[in-house]
């Protein structure tokens, strides 16, 4: 839904109604949660659901006044907001770079921090617009190499090392 | 008490002194640049390289890095809209904007002028009046504490997004967040799901960073990249150092002195550091202006208050470590192993005992935020390159940035997998219009608010007038009251008067 939104229609009645509602179920959700928080001896009086409850009554109370707000408003007009005039959105780039962002950070753990680090940045430069192959390579090569330096060696951050052949190959290189 | 200060200042003036604080200044400034660096973990680091040095040169080494990385935060949140450190979050919101108009170089030069006059405030109040200042701080009760916490949350409705309900909402739900992990005062574990990394609760730094920093690559790359340009960026010739004019300084002076008020008071009290100082020196300036709608479009106001606060906030954090060997901050925690390890131990002992060491400590803090001048201008030439390289070079950089920043924190994925999770959520709350200010004062204030109220129901059998019958308590409910409902009567009144002139006309 919500990359179903150009943007400028933050205020329209639609957007909120839909984030609105979205925002009650999360937090009906979290509510029910909160009933099954341990009762602590000592603090069963305004114990340790008692805050997170009254924020959410609030978040709910707040959710109902934009939805109310907004059905009225849609009520009186009709909103012509259609996005900001000659603003083209590239929701494709937008998804794949999600998509590699996603897999970039779930692939660290097994394929180390250099390995992956180097191929996610070469994507990430090819879907921002880059398409020199040897600018791609060596920023790509440059940064992970500076990132080592400042935080593995500086630092003494313990980057990842990845799984079976990568581990060895990220043995060998630091 | 002039004989002391002469004293500290020409000990901490000796070469050996000076090239320390150049050292701290340095790493400071590295520390500050890169993102989920903080300085409470390069204070930790360099502990062990000052063993063998003189108690006055490791403490300095110190002071300086301190101060440095609290301003250096605002090069990155400036250039970039990545707040390096923490107490930088709100230089972002006109800073970002000034340089997305072309005036990076003011920008910067406001962030450098302002960090370095709310240091020196500080330090003069710090030497000042740091002991009659503790001893009011100390006498906060949680019900006063609970009404700051209120009143902080207050100036949510002005700042973030155009709604105002939605800013409220934006700052409940960073409430909300601020629930989970362990509870503080029972040890109930909320909203873990079983996930060890949700035990100390959602990490602010990463949190931070992707909710600021992913969140505008996505951004970015949605709204398509000409030529790899970012959208509405002028390019930057050579960002020089804008210094403010005598005329914008005059127009300043009291935007400066407000914000190193707040800041050192803000420092002075436990728990509450740079980050929220730079919140109140922010909401304060808001508030005062008179033109508080100009804020978040890219005006020196705008950045000018929350630097001078955040810095000011440092020079208050020594006060009660130093007069009552209590830290104010994470920071200073840290600071006082360095200082045990030296053999001293801070508090009033030391103040009476050792007064000639804590007059240097005090010149070392003002000549430490004189350093920072000479950080800018060393961090600016190297930071600023980077500014008009084009997007793919630069957004894979932010990327790699969050990424290494959150995991540098604890060595831990799990910082990372939280920094993902709020690029995706400032991504959507952006989208829908709520603003990421609100939501990160809830956060940051969230715990907070909550235990001191609940320890003051407790304290007071659970009687709820406890908050209105302490003088502070209620002066502060009743003006965390009028501040929320401000833009509310603002807007009423401006769109009467809009009537009566449209009538009369």
């Amino acid at each position: 839904m919500c990359l179903a939104l150009p943007y400028g229609m933050d205020d329209s009645s639609m957007s909120n109604i839909v984030s609105g509602l979205v925002i009650i179920g999360t937090s009906l959700f979290f509510y029910y949660l909160t009933a099954r928080f341990p009762v602590v001896k000592g603090y069963q009086q305004m114990g340790d659901a008692f805050w997170p409850r009254l924020v959410i009554l609030v978040l709910i109370g707040l959710s109902v006044i934009l939805i109310l707000q907004s059905v009225l408003k849609g009520m009186k007009k009709e909103s012509t907001k259609k996005g900001i005039p000659g603003e083209t959105l590239d929701r494709l780039a937008l998804l794949k770079t999600m998509g590699v962002m996603v897999l970039y950070v779930l692939c660290i753990p097994y394929l180390g921090f250099l390995v992956s680090t180097f191929l996610a940045l070469i994507i990430f430069s090819y879907l921002m617009g880059d398409r020199k192959v040897s600018g791609m390579v060596y920023f790509s090569l440059g940064m992970t190499i500076a990132t080592y330096l400042v935080f593995g060696l500086l630092i003494y951050t313990a980057l990842p090392r990845g799984v079976w052949i990568f581990k060895s190959l990220s043995n060998l290189l630091y | 008490m002039v004989d002391l200060f002469l004293y500290g200042f020409q000990n901490v003036l000796q070469p050996v002194n000076i090239l320390a604080m150049i050292v701290g200044m340095l790493i400071g400034l590295l520390i500050g640049i890169l993102p989920g660096l903080g300085g409470t973990m390069a204070v930790a680091l360099i502990i062990p390289f000052t063993f063998n040095m003189e108690p006055i040169t490791g403490i300095l080494i110190m002071l300086s890095l301190y101060c440095t990385a609290t301003y250096a935060g605002s090069i990155t949140a400036i250039l970039f809209k990545i707040p390096g450190e923490a107490p930088a979050i709100m230089t972002i919101l006109d800073g970002h904007e000034m340089a997305k108009k072309g005036q990076a170089g003011k920008a910067l030069g406001t962030a450098i002028f302002a960090s370095t006059l709310g240091g020196i405030i500080s330090t003069i109040l710090l030497a000042a009046v740091s002991i009659p200042l503790s001893t009011v701080a100390i006498e906060f009760g949680d019900a006063e504490y609970f009404a700051m916490a209120v009143m902080g949350l207050s100036v949510c409705s002005g700042i973030g997004g155009k709604s105002v309900l939605k800013n409220i909402m934006a700052a409940a739900m960073g409430l909300f967040l601020a629930t989970f992990g362990t509870s503080s005062i029972s040890g109930t574990q909320r909203f873990t799901f079983g996930y060890s990394g949700l035990l100390m609760g959602i990490t602010f730094i990463p949190a931070v960073i992707g909710l600021f920093a992913i969140s505008e690559v996505f951004e970015q790359v949605e709204k398509g990249l000409k030529e790899g340009r970012r959208e509405g960026y002028k390019k930057q010739e050579k960002v020089r150092i804008g210094m403010p004019s005598w005329k914008e300084i005059k127009y300043l002076k009291w935007t400066f002195l407000r914000s190193g008020l707040i800041g050192t008071i803000i420092g002075i009290l436990p728990g509450v550091g740079a980050t929220t100082a730079a919140f109140f020196g922010y909401s304060e300036a808001v508030r005062w202006s008179k033109h508080p709608e100009k804020f978040g479009t890219g005006i020196i106001e705008g950045i000018a208050a929350p630097e001078a606060a955040n810095n000011a906030a440092t020079g208050g954090a020594m006060v009660p470590l130093l007069t009552l060997g209590i830290p104010g901050s994470a920071v200073t925690a840290v600071m006082i192993g360095a200082f045990m390890i030296h053999g001293l131990r801070p508090g009033p002992m030391m103040m009476l005992q050792q007064p000639k060491l804590v007059y240097s400590i005090f010149a070392g803090f003002f000549f430490s935020n004189l350093l920072i001048i000479l950080a800018g201008i060393i961090g600016i030439k190297f930071v600023a390159r980077l500014m008009d390289f084009p997007y793919y070079k630069v957004g894979p950089a932010i990327l790699l940035f969050a990424v290494i920043g959150s995991y540098a924190m604890n060595n831990s994925m799990s910082d990372v997998y939280v920094t993902l999770a709020f690029g995706f959520f400032g991504y959507v709350m952006k989208r829908y219009g709520f603003g990421l200010a609100p939501l990160i004062l809830g956060m940051i204030l969230g715990d907070l608010a909550e235990v001191s109220l609940r320890r003051a129901m407790l304290l007071s059998n659970f009687d709820p007038t406890i908050l209105i019958t302490r003088p502070i308590s209620a002066g502060f409910l009743i003006f965390s009251a009028l501040s929320l409902c401000y833009p509310l009567i603002q807007k009423y009144l401006l769109k009467n008067k809009g009537k009566e002139a449209l009538a009369s006309s």
